[in-house]
């Protein structure tokens, strides 16, 4: 349980989610742990980029990480959640952006893992997650980001892959998963985002979207992720980026989502909860620093707002050679 | 029986099973209609925003048709929850796509009609207030010189006992597309502002919005910049 802390500003407790980011690791039978074994790669992103932010890389076994990263590598070139699991879209980006910061995506058989990643793309620019289909424009963001910090972008028709994401605009300035689909900050941050990595945001309706979105901010402080929905830590990271790529994050009051995210903290045990006192998890963990971060908060690194990862790793893969 | 093995799969898979139960309906043709909009019907009952089952519910009509109760079952679960931003979606969704309706001018009129008493029993309803101008999609003359949305803001700015904010950003909106505005109009703005200065309406429909909606202060400032002449 997080406990809240006074009404003036809180701090943030670093040394403690370092601590609860550690140990989550090391409980591998816990009952947490099992029931997120097949996504354990998402899992360990959220952790290790949040060490990251932290400057706490360091406290991790680097050798170990990415020896189990390749278990996890398909034949087809994809990567699964977990060994022996099957390849997706989802794992591929997570499992490329760990070892983007770690700096080891040179030992990638690059040419593999983007033509896994090239080949979901179906005619009408859309990608599927996996063999299986399923379309969704997370996956338009997670095959751009991928193929970006591959450099590997010109394997897919990006015109057409923006068509698609545009195609999925709705009349409010904001983005669903499909055409249609009501729009959600979840994936309006994979549009924006795939947008902004294409150089195409000029297809945004900026003031509208982001009047949607400065909408998200409750009473609380909060940001919820659709109209009339609870404020949640997760949203502090997608409805915040989407701003930052739009240039309208002062539309917000930063104060008061800082102050919102610091009381989801557990200030005795570590962790970060959706809302204050709820029970803390990884994913919100990351998504709690993740947002300090993108409001400049002292101790926490900078987060690249369309790639998800800590500026200075970013900045290493734009200054590296890669053959694609 | 197709959805029990499905969903066994999934679960052993660990993938999510929406997918999975499209390419099953796919293969078995319309027929199945009435089942997959059954199916998420089941699972909106238990979470009437749930975000997959309504993009399963809208790749099942596309698909495999079955328009005929849609507007209905929004009108069902708007009854329930007013606020459900989900429903509003599908009924615009319904209006705008179903081969059985005339489109979005043809049912514009009883669209607003709905609307308006929405708004008018919960005028602190984000989701209402942005489907009555989602109506006027590319229309912007119906939108200014429609004299039903200018009395619904009328309406609800004379009210005490609620929320003003969405019915002043709508003023704001017909204001800056060329609405002109009566004595009605800056009688109504000037009843709520707290010794503000009038120096035009649209900017004191800013002033009074930065004051109601704080959090938001810096947006409605930046609206009050944007303020043209003809906007005055």
């Amino acid at each position: 349980m997080s406990s809240t802390s006074s009404s003036q500003m809180g701090q943030l407790v670093a040394d403690k989610h370092v601590r609860y980011i550690l140990m989550a690791e090391k409980k591998k039978e816990s009952l947490e742990s099992v029931v997120m074994d097949h996504l354990r790669m998402n899992g360990a992103y959220w952790g290790l980029t949040t060490l990251d932010l932290l400057d706490k890389l360091g406290t991790v076994s680097e050798d170990e990480v990415v020896s189990w990263i390749m278990t996890c590598q398909h034949e087809s070139g994809g990567f699964a959640g977990n060994t022996g699991h099957d390849p997706h879209i989802l794992y591929t980006l997570s499992a490329v952006q760990i070892l983007a910061l770690f700096d080891k995506i040179n030992i990638l058989d690059v040419g593999k893992v983007s033509s896994y990643v090239a080949g979901l793309q179906n005619e009408d620019g859309s990608f599927s997650g996996d063999m299986w289909g399923e379309i969704d424009t997370r996956f338009s963001y997670i095959a751009i980001c991928c193929l970006s910090l591959l450099k590997c972008l010109d394997k897919i028709n990006v015109e057409k892959a923006v068509e698609y994401i545009v195609s999925c605009k709705n009349l409010d300035g904001g983005f669903g998963c499909t055409p249609g689909a009501e729009s959600h900050a979840g994936q309006i941050f994979c549009c924006v985002g795939a947008l902004a990595i294409t150089g195409s945001l000029h297809h945004v309706d900026k003031d509208l979207l982001g009047w949607w979105l400065c909408e998200r901010q409750t009473k609380t402080g909060g940001l919820n992720g659709r109209p009339e929905k609870l404020p949640d830590v997760c949203y502090s990271w997608w409805v915040l980026s989407s701003l930052i790529m739009i240039d309208r994050v002062h539309w917000i009051d930063k104060a008061k989502l800082a102050k919102f995210i610091l009381d989801c903290q557990d200030l005795d045990n570590g962790g970060i909860s959706d809302r204050p006192e709820d029970a803390v998890d990884i994913f919100h963990t990351y998504f709690g620093v993740a947002g300090l971060s993108l409001l400049e908060y002292p101790g926490v690194k900078a987060i690249d707002p369309a790639y998800a990862l800590p500026v200075d790793v970013i900045n290493r893969i734009i200054f590296t050679k890669n053959d694609c | 029986m197709e959805r029990v093995i499905v969903a066994h799969i999934c679960c052993l898979r660990k993938v999510d099973p929406w997918h999975h139960w499209r390419w099953v309906a796919e293969k078995l043709g319309p027929e199945v209609a009435g089942r997959e909009l059954d199916c998420t019907w089941r699972v909106l009952s238990l979470d009437a925003k749930h975000y997959l089952a309504w993009s399963h519910r809208q790749w099942a009509l596309r698909a495999l048709g079955g328009w005929e109760d849609e507007l209905d079952y929004c009108h069902e679960l708007l009854e329930a929850d007013v606020f459900n931003n989900s429903a509003w979606n599908q009924r615009y969704y319904v209006i705008t796509q179903s081969p059985l309706l005339g489109g979005l001018e043809a049912m514009r009129e009883s669209e607003v009609s709905y609307t308006i008493k929405a708004i008018l029993a919960n005028p602190a309803n984000e989701s209402s207030w942005r489907y009555l101008k989602g109506l006027y999609k590319d229309d912007k003359e119906s939108w200014i010189s429609d004299p039903s949305v200018s009395s619904v803001c009328l309406n609800v700015l004379s009210r005490t006992d609620c929320f003003h904010g969405f019915a002043l950003s709508t003023l704001l909106d017909l204001l800056c597309d060329g609405l002109r505005p009566t004595n009605k109009h800056r009688d109504s703005v000037r009843a709520l502002a707290n010794e503000e200065p009038y120096t035009n309406l649209a900017n004191l429909v800013c002033t009074i919005l930065g004051r109601v909606d704080p959090i938001r202060a810096n947006y409605w400032a930046w609206r009050k910049s944007k303020i043209t002449v003809a906007a005055m």
